[in-house]
């Protein structure tokens, strides 16, 4: 087998000293002005902290989260993006694209415990040496007063593992996050079947078939209904990605016209997915399945209501009020960091929170990527597989949790999916799946606003 | 257009996950975990999530093959049975049953387990038996 990757590396570091600690900062620096500057700075002899490890780049938009959350990894104790202002860049809009997804990381960061003002991203064009210089010198003075990022990501030495505060009896306190999947309600006997059942009769002449929850043999899964008689089987709970089944579907044979029964967060999902080319919305008809109440409290779900479905079955409950799992989540970066040590550290890397996830539709997955998360290593060294997925989740998660339902180690994910969705409503105005019109903003190019 | 899920177990190891094999117009072409199930509670490992994927690879052994000559040559099931039945007489009479070992797979039912050990005790005369859980 390989071997693993050596810790962090503080080779780097002139000299780690606790009354003079002096902070490696990694810079991204783009080629066409930031670069530039920063010879003008140099050139110009202007004086500047010598922390700043310049990489030049071809454009600011090319700087992939990856790349940041791999830089502290690695043992930087900032990391600063530097690119054109806006309307000056090179490619038009890479420095757009680079904001965007800086304002993103860097909050996603603070929620898992590494402190946000540790990513700076910036504008500096070829004629500002001297701003090059001022904005080097303040961020770095920034991380100066900050504990060493080695502090925050020690090794993964079991010994190091943070604990959470324990109930009284040495059990770490613990966080239900799984919607109870044990109880199968016997179909029938739920009020919403028969208007489910009678809206399936009706949609299945016009369609050729509908995708749906089954149950047999005391299981319930997805099943393709082409026959009224089989929609005897119906099912309602527990729910399964039925948008993942859709797209498999279309795959196959893009022609067809399908019937999907779903719930506000499969609706949701299917708008995402529609967005980015995984689901023809104009072949599908939805007949909605309005949560009940148990539903909804079982998935902690703040939009039970469908809402793109011409016809709902069921009454539509109120939202869950309050989410206590996302109410765990400490306040201070060192108590976060303990928080996601502990859950991370229990990761087995089945991969079932991207297998489960109808979002994850990538060829190529960033998870499954050597200089990502490093192979043959378990737990996965935090931050990255965890911080990864979360950070793919922006403008994306329609918060369906099954994720979070398929996880071996009960991990509470949509924490930080949720927290990171709240920041791309906030600072984008962008709800995954309200609409199908909005683009999702990090695909997003010319938009003003966005600044550091 | 036919697609449905089947309800079944986990292959890879004794815990004996429940999970759906989605079958797409009559292959098998992913898994979802069995949300009721008592066992697993609508969670697999990384294996059961993967257990679908031999099913139609192309790597995969569908007939018997014999070495012959340094290399594999196709058989047939009677030649094949007829070989290993041969050998393991002549190996039992010449070294006794002892010389021979059943190993049997962690993945088959609990029948299939019990009839390999009753075939090495009862049919062979050896307490050679083990499973490669125990690896």
């Amino acid at each position: 087998m390989k071997e693993p990757r050596a810790e962090p590396s503080r080779r780097d570091r002139p000299h780690v000293d606790e009354a003079r600690f002096e902070p490696v900062i990694l810079g991204f620096l783009c080629n066409w002005c930031s670069y530039r500057g920063a010879d003008l700075a140099g050139t110009s002899r202007m004086k500047y902290p010598p922390n700043l490890r310049a990489i030049r780049v071809p454009c600011s938009g090319r700087i992939s989260p990856e790349l940041v959350l791999r830089a502290f990894r690695e043992g930087a104790d900032g990391v600063l993006v530097l690119g054109c202002h806006f309307g000056d860049c090179h490619y038009q809009e890479g420095n757009y694209r680079m904001a965007r997804r800086m304002a993103v990381l860097g909050r996603l960061i603070g929620y898992a415990g590494i402190e946000s003002e540790r990513l700076g991203w910036d504008y500096v064009s070829a004629a500002e040496g001297q701003r090059f210089a001022r904005l080097v010198s303040e961020f770095t003075e920034g991380i100066r007063g900050l504990p060493p990022i080695a502090t925050r990501l020690p090794s993964m030495d079991p010994a190091s593992l943070a604990v959470l505060p324990s109930d009284g009896d040495g059990n770490a306190s613990r966080i239900d996050v799984a919607a109870e999947g044990d109880h199968v309600v016997r179909a029938q006997d739920d009020p919403r079947w028969d208007s489910l059942r009678q809206a399936g009769a009706e949609l299945l002449a016009e369609v050729e078939g509908i995708v749906a929850l089954r149950h047999a043999h005391g299981d319930v899964a997805p099943h393709l209904y082409a026959t009224e008689e089989e929609l005897d089987d119906l099912a309602v709970w527990p729910k399964y990605p039925l948008p993942e089944t859709v797209r498999l579907l279309q795959a196959v044979d893009s022609e067809a016209r399908l019937g999907v029964v779903c719930r506000a967060c499969e609706e949701r999902g299917l708008v995402e997915m529609a967005k980015r080319g995984q689901v023809d919305w104009d072949r599908l008809t939805l007949i909605g399945l309005a949560c009940s109440p148990d539903e909804v409290q079982a998935c902690r779900c703040s939009q039970p209501a469908p809402s793109h479905a011409q016809v709902v079955v069921g009454e539509p409950s109120a939202p869950a009020t309050a989410d206590p799992v996302l109410e765990a989540l400490p306040e201070t970066a060192e108590e976060r960091l303990a928080f996601w040590r502990y859950w991370t550290d229990r990761c087995i890397k089945c991969y079932a929170c991207r297998d489960a996830c109808p979002q994850c539709f990538c060829q190529a997955c960033a998870l499954e990527e050597d200089h990502w998360v490093e192979r043959g290593r378990l737990p996965p060294p935090f931050p990255m597989f965890h911080l990864i997925k979360a950070v793919h989740m922006a403008g994306k998660c329609v918060a369906c949790r099954e994720c979070e339902m398929a996880c071996p180690a009960e991990i509470p994910l949509t924490i930080l999916y949720r927290m990171v969705n709240q920041d791309t409503e906030e600072l984008f105005g962008y709800r995954p799946g309200s609409d199908l019109e909005s683009v999702p903003p990090l695909l997003l190019s010319q938009e003003e606003g966005v600044g550091p | 257009m036919n697609y449905t899920s089947v309800l079944t177990t986990c292959i890879y190891c004794g815990v004996g996950c429940g999970m759906h094999l989605q079958v797409l117009d009559g292959k098998v072409v992913g898994v979802l975990p069995a949300k009721a199930h008592p066992v697993s509670e609508g969670r697999l490992c990384i294996k059961g999530w993967n257990a679908h994927a031999f099913l139609h690879h192309p790597d995969r052994l569908t007939q018997p093959l014999i070495r012959k000559d340094g290399g594999f040559e196709e058989a047939g099931w009677d030649e094949a049975l007829d070989l290993v039945a041969d050998r393991l007489t002549s190996i039992r009479a010449e070294h006794g049953p002892d010389a021979i070992g059943v190993l049997a797979p962690a993945k088959s039912t609990n029948e299939a387990n019990y009839l390999a050990q009753k075939f090495a005790r009862a049919v062979i005369g050896t307490n050679n038996v083990d499973h490669c859980a125990r690896l």
